[in-house]
């Protein structure tokens, strides 16, 4: 129907939903005029707007900003609209212990640190906070909590690009082949091609790509086709190559290790001894020891483990973990030891 | 006609293929008894890699070698 003023009648209804529409796509992020017309329109196709949209657009701008209180802001290098407050359209409310769940997840990924900006969980926490009401937003801010995750913020940042492609080389299952600066080499990076798995971010704050060794150069003694944790702050930025090559949907079976502990009494005579490793069983002793079995894959992992039992552990197998322990000890011993011996 | 480095790089990503599959191939050669050898088994990979690099699961893979293996017996046997 035409309006005798030239311009589409509208319904007050289909003016409000476009409003709202134009909202909801500032909140999935900021956008260009040209992209929130599209948007508009692919939804309500004919009844969206009309071909010169502009005036209509700063119409809608208006309404919301007066209506209902919404702060948008035209940035004016980006080019796009930003969507600040939700003002009156800021409907979503949630119960107290779920105000106390979020204001636990605010304290325990804070912005700045490597964790939650790689997960977005800020950006996640922010979208929550905008959509709701000013009161429960200020709520939030004043909210101490006094439970909040233990998560490492030291850690070196991550190259954004390493950790992009990392994502993507997992999901596409493909190899990747990177320049890596492990703990051991002194300041050449060698070059591993593996299969990735998955990236995983520890307590400490560091995160991790969990990967099959296939190839590395120069060799230094990693047995082919071990699951190694490679830290992505050591892949050299600007080396990582995703190759042609896709991976069978199962991990290539890394080799599998058994592994034997036995538990000092001052550790394990609560008989309440932590399980850390798959297919574990724990034998206690009648003189407050236990002896553990388990099977694991990655020895290096399996040692950063035991190192926190300190001198309360002693691994009986494999073999090459207990070459591994007695290295350690060695340079343990190296720094310590004649520390003992100017002491006395 | 290919480049000497682009052979090279062709048979570097062919060995990598059959690095990567010849473990689920050799484990489908004993479940289905099929008793091929090693150049069998690299002849099924290389046979099957379009469609087994678009499975999403290990079933599927067992399909597409199980249909690779059949098709090529089928012609081996047909006149």
């Amino acid at each position: 129907m035409t309006h005798p003023t030239g311009g589409t009648k509208r319904s007050s209804w289909l003016t409000f939903r476009r409003r709202l529409l134009l909202v909801r796509t500032l909140l999935r992020s900021a956008a260009t005029s040209a992209d929130l017309v599209a948007a508009i329109n692919a939804e309500l196709g004919d009844q969206g707007y009309p071909a010169a949209a502009s005036a209509a657009l700063k119409h809608d701008f208006d309404a919301l900003k007066g209506e209902y209180g919404c702060l948008i802001r035209y940035d004016r290098r980006t080019r796009c609209y930003v969507l600040d407050d939700l003002g009156e359209l800021a409907l979503l409310d949630l119960p107290d212990p779920c105000m106390e769940a979020l204001a636990f997840l605010d304290a325990s990924f804070p912005a700045g640190s490597g964790l939650p900006e790689h997960a977005h969980i800020r950006a996640l926490l922010e979208r929550v906070r905008l959509l709701l009401p000013p009161a429960r937003q200020a709520q939030l801010r004043r909210q101490r909590p006094a439970m909040r995750l233990g998560v490492g913020a030291g850690a070196r940042p991550i190259d954004p690009q390493v950790l992009d492609l990392v994502k993507r080389a997992c999901e596409q299952r493909r190899e990747l082949a990177f320049d890596y600066l492990s703990s051991f080499d002194l300041d050449t990076p060698r070059r591993h091609r593996v299969a990735p798995y998955g990236v995983t971010f520890r307590p400490e704050g560091h995160g991790y790509l969990d990967a099959t060794l296939l190839e590395v150069t120069p060799r230094a003694g990693e047995p082919i086709h071990a699951a190694i944790d490679y830290r992505l702050d050591r892949i050299v930025p600007g080396s990582l190559e995703i190759l042609p090559t896709v991976l069978p949907p199962e991990r290539i079976p890394p080799p599998r290790y058994t592994l034997r502990y036995r538990l000092a009494p001052q550790v394990a005579r609560r008989r309440d001894v932590a399980s850390y490793f798959p297919e574990t069983q724990i034998t206690y002793h009648a003189d407050g020891s236990a002896t553990v079995t388990a099977t694991v894959s990655n020895l290096w992992q399996t040692r950063q483990v035991l190192l926190r039992y300190g001198d309360g552990c002693t691994v009986l197998e494999p073999a090459e973990l207990v070459a591994l322990f007695a290295q350690t000890a060695h340079g343990l011993s190296a720094i310590y030891a004649p520390q003992r011996e100017h002491g006395r | 006609m290919t480049s000497v480095a682009e052979q090279r790089q062709d048979h570097t990503a062919q060995q990598r293929l059959l690095e990567g599959w010849l473990p689920l191939a050799q484990e489908a050669n004993l479940r289905y008894g099929w008793g091929l050898d090693a150049a069998g088994l690299e002849a099924l990979i290389l046979g099957a890699a379009p469609a087994l690099q678009r499975v999403r699961s290990t079933f599927e893979a067992y399909a597409i070698l199980w249909s690779s293996y059949s098709h090529a017996q089928r012609t081996r046997t047909s006149p």
